[in-house]
C-alpha cells in the first residue's frame, strides 16, 4: 500500500511540465460580398482583387514589430493570396505556435524583406501584394481602373504592417480566418485625379505608383482597413 | 566512506612488480615518521647490521624474478633469510586502507598497529591478528582491511609457498591536504625479517615484514549525507574521455562535451543545469577553476587542463555544507586531488577512431610522494562528425618539499587547445534531412565555429602539521585563462546595433575573455580540545581571498574572413573576492557529531563598459559612449551538518546550508548593494555498511534546495540569462559493492523536481516569458542512473609473471529532459567498455565508448533560430540539439619504466 502511494506521488510529481505547449490552427482566409462603394457622388466596383498577406507573426508585445517580436507565439510563413470578393472561407495552411495570449500581429503583404536580402523580394505565388482591376462611376463618367499594388518593408528584416492590435489565444483556437475587405481601400482616392489618369480618353486607367490614386490605396492597406485575423 | 587501494597502482605497480615507496618495518610506531610520503630510509629501519644506507630499491617493472635476483630485491643486500634457497618475497597485489576511525577523528592521534598475517600459496591472506595494539578501534580497522588484501605469494625456487608477514599499518592525523580520501600511501614490499637465531616459524613459510601508512582527515569525514569521496579505483573503473568525465561517477552529476574540445563542458547536478560551471564550485587541489563573470557563462570552468591519469581522487559534495564551500557552490563542489600512486615513467601511446592520437609521458619519481610528479599530454583529433576537428596538449609538473612538521608543494601547469565545433543543428532541419545529424551547416557562418584557449597557472602551497595534531595550510596561486569562441546559436536574424544597414551577415559571436587571477587560501585547525570526557572538538578558521582581471569583447563576424560588423560588449572588470569561515567538529558522545560553521564573502566589482550608452546614429549626440561603475555586497551563510550514530555503521545526518553565487558583473548597477544569488539547501539522509569486510555499503537522502535567482541559457546571447528563483526537491540513492577484491561495483540513482517559484520579470522584448510559475525547469533530467563496475584478475601466467587483465563498464541513462512548450528530449542511454591487459611493464588498453552507437543529443535547446538565409524566418522557438560521440574506439599501447 506505501509502495503503491509513494509511486503514485512520484508519478504525480513526475507528470509537472515545462508549461505551455505547442499548437496549430487552421488558416482559412475569405474576402467579402461583392458590392460597392458609394464616395461622394461615386460608385466604385470591383471586379477583381486579389490579395496577398503573409508571412504573419502573432506576438506577445502589444505594438509587435521586428524587434519586439524576436520570438514570436505564433506564424504563418508562407503568403496567402486572397480572392477578397469571395466571401467562402478557403484553408490555405496552418497558424503554428505555442500557447500564450496574443496581443498584436505583424505582416507583410507577400513581399518581405529579408535580413539577408539586398531588396525585398515577392514570395512563390505572388505577384504583387494587390491586384485591384475595376471601375469608379461618376454621373456618366465611368473609367476602369488597374491597379497593381506593391507594398514592402521599410527596412530589411522589418515587416509591413506593425502592431496590428488582437487579443487571442491559440490554444483555444481552432481556426484563424483572415479576413480581407478591398473597398475601404479605395476610400481615399481622390476622384479627379483618377478620371485625369485617363489622358487617352479610353475609360482605362492604370493606376501606377507615385500617384494618388496608388499611394491613397496603399495608404488604405497599410493603415486604415487592414485585414481581420478572426480567431474562432 | 571508505576509500580503496588504488587499483590502477597495482595493476601497474603490483604486477609489475613497481610498487610505491619502501618501507622496512618498525617495531617501534612512535618512530614512524609522521610524513606519509616519506619514504622510510633503511638506516631507520630495524634490519641487517649491514643494510645499505639507500632506501631499498622496489622490485622494478621489468625486474627477472629470478632467484639470484629476488634476494637482490627490496634492501635484500645481505641475502637474509635464514634458508639458502633464494626466497622471492610477496607482494601486495591489492590493497584496500583501513578506515580511520570516526570517532577518533578530533582526538589528534596517529597509532601504529602492528599485524601478523599468514599468506597463503594462492595469495589469499588466511589469518591476521595484533602484534602491536593501538587501541580497540584502529585494530579492528586494521585487521578488517588487511583481510582485503590480495598479495601475489611468496616464492622459494620460484614455487609459490606460505609466507608470514608484519604490516605496521600507521594511521595519521590530520592529513595536511584537507580533504584527501584515505588511502594506502606506502605499501611497501616484503622484506625479509630476521628473526636472530631463530627460525621461520614454519619450515614451509617465509617470513616478511613490511609497512602501510594510511591516510585519514582531520576535517569531518562526511558533510551531510551526499559528500562522496571519489577514489582512483571507483574513478578508473569505468572508461573516461577526460578528467571532467570523471565526475560522471557521482550521482547525479551529467558531464557532456558539447561545443568542441576547446570549451568547458556542460555540467548539470541536482538539478541544476550549472552550465559551464556556474552551479558547481569546481576546484583542484583548492584551487579555483571557476573564473567570475566570464563572458561565456557565469562561472566558467573548463576541465581541459587536467590529465586524468594525475587525478588522484575526487570528493564530489552535493549540496552546500562546508564552510569552505565558496563562490559557485550553489548545487555543489568538486575538488580534484592530483597524484599519480604509480610511480615510475609511464608512457602511453593512443590511436583511435576519427584519426585520434593522445600521447602521453608522465614521470612519478620513485620515493617521492605521490604528489610529485609531472606530465604532458598531446591530443590530436579529426573529431566524430564534421568540423569537430581538435589539438591540445598539456603539461604539468608538481612537487613536494621539506619533511616534518613543514612541507611546500609547487605546481606549475599550461594547456593549450583549439578546435572547431559544429555545435548546434535544428531537430527538425535533421528530420527533413536538411542537414547531418553530426554535420555542420553549410554555410561560412557556421563552418567557421571554432574556439581556442590557453591557461598556466603556478601554485605554492605550505603545509604544516603540529605534534598535537593541528595543523594549518596557506596556499597562494596565479591563474591565467585566455578564451576565445566564435560560435552561431541563431544563424542569420541578427542586425548590428552600431549600424543597422548591416544585418542578416550571419550571427557569428565572437566571445574573447582573458582573466588573471591572483588568489590565497589559508585555514588553520586546531589540536583537539576536550571540555568533558564524552565532548571533543577542533576549530578551524579560514579565509580565501581572489582578485580577478578580466579583459572582455563580444563582437558579430561575417565569415569567412571574419571582418567585425557588430560589436556587442568591450569591458574590463576587477572583480574581488574576500571570504573567511570558521568551521567547528564536534563529536558529542560516540553517538554523535556536529560539523558547521559560517562563511562570509564581500565581492567587489569595478566595471568599465566602453560600449554601454552607446549613441546610435539617428539619434543626436548627447553623451559619450561608456559606463564605468563599482558595486559590492556580501553574503553570509551558515552551513551545519549533524551526523547521529545510533548503531555501528549506520550514520543518520540532516544538514542545512546557505551559499552564493557571484553576479555577472556586466548586469550590475552603479552601488548595487546586494549582487548575490542565495541558495538555501537542506538534506536528511543516512548511509550504512554491511557485510563481510563492509562490502556493502547504501546512502540514501532527500534535499531541498531553494535559488534566489536562477539562469538558462539565451541563444541570443550566447550565454545564460536570469529567469527567477526556483525550487529542487529530490533524492539520491548510492550503492556500493565490493564483494570481492577484485569486483566492484557502484551505481547510484538521483531524481529532481525542479520547478520556476516565480516568472522571470515580463520586459518589452519578452512580454510573454515562456516559463511561468510552477513549471518544470527545461533541460534537465529528472532522473539520472549511473553504473560503474570493473573487474582485476591475474588470467594466467606467462614466462614467471602474471598476465593480469581487466574490464570495466559504465552504465549512464538520463531521463527524458524537459523542454520548453512541453517538449521532452529522448532519453539518453550510454555503455561506455573498457578492457586491459596487463603484462610486465606493458599494458594494453582497448575502450569503446558509447559501446551501442546509441545517437544522442548531448545537449538540447529551444529558442527561435534561422539557418535558410533565402527562407522566410521562423520565429518560433525550434528544438536545437548539440550532437553526442557516436560509438568511439581507442587503443592505447603503455609501458611503465
Amino acid at each position: 500500500m506505501r509502495t503503491t502511494y509513494l509511486w503514485a506521488v512520484l508519478a504525480c510529481v513526475a507528470c509537472a511540465d515545462t508549461g505551455g505547449e505547442r499548437v496549430t490552427a487552421e488558416l482559412f482566409v475569405r474576402g467579402t460580398e461583392p458590392a460597392a462603394l458609394e464616395v461622394e457622388d461615386a460608385r466604385f466596383e470591383l471586379t477583381r482583387a486579389e490579395v496577398a498577406v503573409g508571412p504573419v507573426y502573432f506576438c506577445a508585445a502589444e505594438r509587435a514589430d521586428a524587434e519586439l517580436c524576436e520570438r514570436a507565439l505564433a506564424e504563418f510563413r508562407g503568403a496567402a493570396v486572397i480572392d477578397a470578393l469571395d466571401p467562402t472561407p478557403r484553408r490555405v495552411g496552418r497558424v503554428r505556435g505555442t500557447s500564450g495570449e496574443i496581443r498584436s500581429a505583424m505582416y507583410d503583404y507577400g513581399i518581405p524583406w529579408l535580413l539577408t536580402q539586398q531588396a525585398p523580394l515577392p514570395l512563390e505565388d505572388v505577384s504583387h501584394s494587390a491586384i485591384l482591376e475595376g471601375s469608379v462611376t461618376r454621373g456618366e463618367a465611368r473609367v476602369a481602373f488597374t491597379a497593381h499594388v506593391d507594398i514592402t518593408p521599410r527596412t530589411r528584416g522589418a515587416l509591413s504592417v506593425n502592431g496590428r492590435g488582437l487579443r487571442a489565444e491559440l490554444d483555444e483556437t481552432e481556426r484563424v480566418t483572415i479576413e480581407v475587405d478591398p473597398y475601404p481601400w479605395l476610400r481615399a482616392i481622390h476622384l479627379d485625379t483618377l478620371f485625369a489618369l485617363d489622358d487617352d480618353g479610353d475609360g482605362k486607367v492604370v493606376i501606377e505608383p507615385g500617384t494618388q490614386p496608388y499611394e491613397a490605396i496603399l495608404q488604405g492597406m497599410q493603415n486604415r482597413a487592414l485585414p481581420r485575423f478572426v480567431f474562432e | 566512506m571508505q576509500s580503496r587501494c588504488r587499483t590502477a597502482a597495482l595493476l601497474l605497480g603490483c604486477a609489475l612488480g613497481a610498487l610505491p615507496s619502501l618501507g622496512v618495518a618498525q617495531d617501534a610506531p612512535e618512530a614512524e615518521d609522521a610524513a606519509p610520503e616519506a619514504p622510510t630510509p633503511a638506516a631507520d629501519a630495524e634490519g641487517p647490521a649491514d643494510a645499505p644506507a639507500d632506501p631499498p630499491r622496489p622490485p622494478q617493472a621489468g625486474d627477472q624474478a629470478g632467484p639470484a635476483d629476488a634476494a637482490a630485491q627490496g634492501g635484500q643486500g645481505d641475502q637474509a633469510g635464514a634458508s639458502e634457497v633464494a626466497m622471492e618475497p610477496p607482494r601486495v597485489l591489492t590493497s584496500v586502507p583501513p578506515v580511520y576511525p570516526a570517532s577518533h577523528l578530533t582526538h589528534g592521534e596517529h597509532p601504529t598497529v602492528v599485524l601478523k598475517a599468514t599468506i597463503m600459496a594462492d595469495g589469499t591472506v588466511a589469518d591476521v591478528h595484533v602484534e602491536h595494539t593501538a587501541g580497540e578501534d584502529f585494530d579492528r580497522a586494521a585487521i578488517e582491511a588487511v583481510r582485503k588484501w590480495t598479495f601475489e605469494p611468496a616464492r622459494r625456487g620460484g614455487e609459490p609457498i606460505a609466507s608470514r608477514v608484519g604490516i605496521a599499518v600507521h594511521f595519521e592525523l590530520p592529513e595536511l591536504s584537507t580533504f584527501h580520501v584515505a588511502s594506502v600511501t606506502d605499501a611497501g614490499p616484503m622484506v625479509p625479517h630476521r628473526h636472530g637465531e631463530g627460525a621461520v616459524e614454519h619450515a614451509d613459510e617465509g617470513e616478511f615484514e613490511a609497512r602501510a601508512t594510511v591516510r585519514a582527515n582531520l576535517r569531518a569525514e562526511a558533510r551531510g549525507p551526499n559528500d562522496f569521496r571519489l577514489d582512483r579505483t571507483l574513478l578508473q573503473a569505468a572508461p573516461r574521455r577526460d578528467a571532467a568525465d570523471l565526475l560522471a561517477v557521482a550521482p547525479g552529476l551529467v558531464v557532456a562535451r558539447v561545443e568542441g574540445d576547446a570549451v568547458g563542458h556542460r555540467l548539470m547536478l541536482r538539478g541544476f543545469d550549472a552550465d559551464h560551471g556556474q552551479d558547481i564550485e569546481l576546484s583542484v587541489d583548492g584551487v579555483p577553476i571557476n573564473q567570475p563573470s566570464h563572458l561565456h557563462g557565469q562561472g566558467y570552468a573548463d576541465l581541459g587542463f587536467l590529465i586524468p591519469e594525475t587525478v588522484r581522487s575526487v570528493r564530489v559534495t552535493e549540496g552546500v555544507y562546508d564552510p569552505a564551500q565558496g563562490d559557485f557552490a550553489v548545487a555543489g563542489s568538486a575538488d580534484f586531488q592530483l597524484g599519480v600512486p604509480e610511480r615510475g615513467i609511464h608512457l602511453a601511446s593512443s590511436y583511435g577512431a576519427f584519426n585520434t592520437f593522445r600521447e602521453l609521458a608522465l614521470w612519478a619519481p620513485e620515493g617521492q610522494s605521490e604528489d610529485t610528479f609531472a606530465a604532458v599530454l598531446f591530443r590530436k583529433t579529426r573529431g566524430f562528425g564534421q568540423n569537430r576537428a581538435a589539438t591540445s596538449g598539456t603539461a604539468v609538473a608538481q612537487g613536494t618539499f621539506g619533511k616534518g612538521p613543514l612541507k611546500l608543494t609547487l605546481h606549475g601547469s599550461a594547456h593549450a587547445a583549439r578546435a572547431l565545433t559544429a555545435n548546434v543543428v535544428r531537430r527538425d532541419d535533421v528530420r527533413a534531412g536538411r542537414v547531418g545529424f553530426y554535420d555542420v551547416y553549410p554555410e561560412p557562418t557556421a563552418e567557421s565555429q571554432n574556439a581556442s584557449t590557453t591557461r598556466a597557472q603556478l601554485g605554492a602551497k605550505l603545509r604544516y602539521l603540529g605534534e598535537r595534531g593541528e595543523n594549518a595550510e596557506l596556499s597562494l596561486f596565479y591563474v591565467f585563462n585566455d578564451f576565445r569562441l566564435l560560435a552561431n546559436y541563431t544563424g542569420f536574424t541578427q542586425t548590428s546595433r552600431l549600424n543597422p544597414e548591416l544585418a542578416g551577415l550571419g550571427d557569428l559571436i565572437e566571445q574573447m575573455n582573458e582573466t588573471r587571477t591572483l588568489g590565497a587560501r589559508a585555514r588553520y585547525r586546531s589540536a583537539s580540545y576536550a571540555p568533558s570526557s564524552w565532548a571533543r572538538g577542533s576549530l578551524e578558521l579560514g579565509l580565501a581571498a581572489r582578485v580577478d582581471r578580466i579583459a572582455q569583447a563580444q563582437n558579430l563576424l561575417e565569415a569567412p574572413d571574419n571582418t567585425t560588423w557588430d560589436r556587442r560588449v568591450d569591458a574590463d572588470i576587477t572583480a574581488a573576492d574576500i571570504g573567511g569561515y570558521f568551521d567547528l567538529n564536534l563529536s558529542l558522545t560516540r553517538y554523535v557529531r556536529l560539523n558547521g560553521g559560517v562563511r562570509a564573502d564581500v565581492l567587489s566589482y569595478r566595471i568599465g563598459d566602453a560600449l554601454q550608452n552607446f549613441v546610435p546614429a539617428y539619434r543626436s549626440e548627447r553623451n559619450i559612449a561608456g559606463y564605468r561603475r563599482s558595486a559590492a555586497g556580501i553574503a553570509v551563510g551558515p552551513r551545519v551538518v549533524l551526523e547521529v550514530e545510533p548503531v555501528s555503521k549506520l550514520v543518520l545526518s540532516a544538514a542545512y546550508g546557505e551559499g552564493y553565487r557571484s553576479p555577472q558583473a556586466l548586469l550590475l548597477d552603479e552601488g548595487e548593494p546586494a549582487p548575490f544569488t542565495k541558495v538555501r539547501s537542506g538534506d536528511v539522509g543516512a548511509r550504512i555498511r554491511w557485510g563481510e569486510h563492509d562490502a556493502f555499503s547504501l546512502r540514501g537522502s532527500g534535499y531541498l534546495t531553494h535559488l534566489g535567482d536562477d539562469l538558462v541559457f539565451e541563444a541570443d546571447e550566447g550565454r545564460a540569462e536570469a529567469v527567477g528563483p526556483t525550487r529542487r526537491l529530490g533524492f539520491v540513492l548510492h550503492g556500493d559493492v565490493r564483494p570481492f577484491p577484485w569486483w566492484l561495483v557502484a551505481g547510484s540513482v538521483t531524481y529532481v523536481h525542479a520547478t520556476l517559484l516565480e516568472p522571470p520579470p515580463s520586459s518589452a522584448h519578452d512580454p510573454n516569458p515562456p516559463l511561468s510559475r510552477g513549471d518544470l525547469l527545461p533541460y534537465v533530467p529528472p532522473w539520472v542512473l549511473r553504473v560503474d563496475t570493473h573487474v582485476e584478475h591475474a588470467l594466467f601466467e606467462f614466462r614467471g609473471a602474471p598476465v593480469v587483465g581487466r574490464g570495466g563498464v559504465g552504465f549512464t541513462y538520463w531521463a527524458r529532459r524537459p523542454l520548453p512548450y512541453s517538449q521532452r528530449a529522448a532519453p539518453v542511454s550510454l555503455v561506455d567498455l573498457s578492457l586491459r591487459a596487463t603484462y610486465r611493464v606493458l599494458s594494453l588498453d582497448a575502450t569503446v565508448f558509447n559501446l551501442l552507437d546509441a545517437r544522442y543529443a548531448a545537449n538540447e535547446l529551444s529558442y527561435a533560430s534561422n539557418w535558410d538565409p533565402a527562407a522566410v524566418p521562423s520565429r518560433l522557438p525550434a528544438r536545437h540539439i548539440q550532437a553526442g560521440a557516436p560509438r568511439t574506439w581507442l587503443l592505447t599501447l603503455g609501458i611503465t619504466l
